[in-house]
């Protein structure tokens, strides 16, 4: 990985354990105020709905002294790119390690195939729920209707995927409706991650790397 | 060294929209310009289109006869930089900054950027984010003096410097180019410092470059006369950049006044850079353009 990125990646990752340490604090708070046993502490899936969404408080983007240095725009582009998908895997790894990992590990001692499954439905969505949350800074930073539009849409549709997701994988006697709704999350994951790749992954790059249209849509003093 | 051809950038957000029309300028090597306008006249927009921050909406910009976007990162290479905000990350120190963004460089001699920071009287163990604005501006400086540059833009660097590091900075950019490979761009208020150093002035006056000129061939076209009202107001009208009537004495800044200077009840001189944009500013903007089409570009 490029140098100039690595600081950029260890920051966002910081910031990332920071984001689920907090919300863990929030719910065990949350659980001893209300008297009520929100079994958060021993099930890391109840949280998982505000998890994916961590890349939406941030955006990862290149330094700015990328934009004097000596790089091309395609080479800045390449750059962009390089840090989106190292971000979009380091989240990935850590929110798959945080959430799934007791089940994980518990799945492996025992053999439990169904707990496995679960582990691996899990780790699933959180990649393409997750690819698809690393767009939405961009379509608000846009500041154009459609595009706010665009990520609320997608907003709903990761606050329903992921919040059936944790209430699937808690179920303790799933029928075969069940398994049918998990394949039905899988395939919308998928389709919004897709459709964010293919509509506005290149054009995201792009803005990114280009130093005018990023101080335009931020309000910054143009001249 | 730079070559501007015909330079258009329209720049917007929400309330503002500012127009580049037409730049077109060659600067050569070993040479230093100085570019001068009012505040909003478009320099820095003009230093960062040359920079590669903005991308121009027509017009050409070659660095050394390459294309700037077509040897992109080569000539951002030969670049060397200081505007009015810095790109560092505000939380590195300077040896950070020196070892981190050095090494985006093919020609970094860090040992030099501890000099010229030395030089400078700043400790280079330093935050970014705790120094003045002025040392800011120094150590970009620093760096931008650290990497074999061949052209350097600086945009006002002299803001916020102290006296002893304007003269520094004089020193450094007569040094410069002593070589006569390098070139420097220089934006500033000060025109004194661009009396002493500069070799072209380019003035800028609401997007547009009225013209580029070498200083003393500009400065030779137009004279000062000092003297009592009456004298003054037999010059002929068209010649008068700005004429301004004193209690006692009325001084205007004429084209082609030379002739002038045989009358001794008249004070007749060279007008330094500073007078120049006075008498230039105060005569209005239209006079300002008519001047320079009909009496400046013709003959340059």
């Amino acid at each position: 990985m490029p140098k100039i990125l690595q600081r950029t990646l260890l920051i966002s990752a910081a910031n990332y354990l920071c984001y689920i340490f907090f919300y863990y604090i929030a719910f065990t708070i949350a659980s001893i105020a209300l008297n009520n046993k929100l079994e958060v502490i021993e099930n890391m899936y109840y949280p998982f709905s505000f998890f994916i969404f961590a890349l939406e408080f941030y955006d990862t983007k290149i330094p700015d002294y990328i934009f004097i240095a000596p790089f091309s725009k395609s080479e800045r582009i390449a750059l962009q790119k390089k840090l989106f998908l190292y971000n979009h895997f380091t989240i990935w790894i850590i929110t798959s390690a945080i959430v799934v990992s007791p089940e994980l590990i518990t799945s492996i001692i025992n053999r439990s195939i169904y707990n496995l499954g679960k582990s691996i439905f899990v780790i699933t969505v959180t990649y393409f729920l997750l690819f698809a949350a690393g767009h939405f800074k961009y379509f608000n930073l846009l500041n154009r209707k459609n595009y706010k539009f665009t990520g609320l849409l997608i907003n709903i549709i990761m606050l329903a995927d992921s919040s059936i997701t944790a209430s699937i994988v808690t179920e303790t006697n799933p029928d075969i409706f069940t398994y049918i709704i998990a394949v039905v999350i899988v395939i919308s994951a998928v389709l919004v991650s897709l459709y964010c790749y293919k509509k506005h992954f290149k054009n995201m790059l792009e803005f990114y790397s280009d130093y005018e249209l990023r101080i335009q849509n931020n309000n910054y003093k143009l001249f | 060294m730079l070559k501007v051809e015909n330079l258009d950038k329209t720049l917007s957000n929400k309330n503002n929209t500012f127009r580049l029309h037409n730049i077109s300028f060659t600067l050569p090597k070993g040479y230093i310009c100085g570019l001068v306008g009012e505040n909003g006249s478009g320099k820095s927009s003009l230093i960062k289109c040359i920079a590669g921050l903005y991308q121009p909406d027509n017009g050409n910009i070659f660095i050394q006869d390459m294309p700037f976007y077509k040897g992109e990162a080569k000539n951002k290479d030969m670049l060397g930089i200081v505007l009015d905000t810095s790109f560092y990350n505000q939380n590195f120190d300077l040896i950070q900054i020196g070892r981190f963004y050095g090494s985006l460089y093919g020609a970094f001699d860090f040992k030099q950027y501890l000099r010229y920071l030395s030089l400078f009287h700043i400790d280079s163990k330093k935050k970014f984010k705790h120094l003045s604005k002025g040392m800011k501006t120094k150590v970009q400086i620093s760096f931008a003096l650290s990497h074999n540059a061949k052209l350097f833009l600086f945009d006002e660097p002299e803001n916020g410097l102290d006296k002893n590091s304007r003269e520094e900075l004089v020193k450094i950019c007569t040094e410069l180019v002593s070589d006569g490979e390098k070139s420097v761009l220089l934006s500033s208020h000060i025109t004194e410092d661009l009396d002493r150093i500069a070799d072209y002035i380019g003035y800028m006056q609401n997007g547009n470059m009225l013209f580029f000129l070498p200083k003393d061939a500009l400065c030779s076209k137009f004279r000062i006369i000092k003297g009592e009202y009456y004298k003054c107001h037999n010059i002929p009208k068209e010649k008068i950049v700005y004429m301004e009537k004193g209690k006692y004495i009325t001084s205007a800044m004429v084209i082609d006044g030379n002739k002038y200077s045989s009358d001794k009840t008249l004070e007749v001189y060279k007008p330094c850079i500073a007078e120049f944009m006075y008498y230039f500013v105060k005569g209005g903007n239209e006079n300002a353009k008519n001047i320079a089409k009909n009496f400046i570009n013709i003959s340059s």
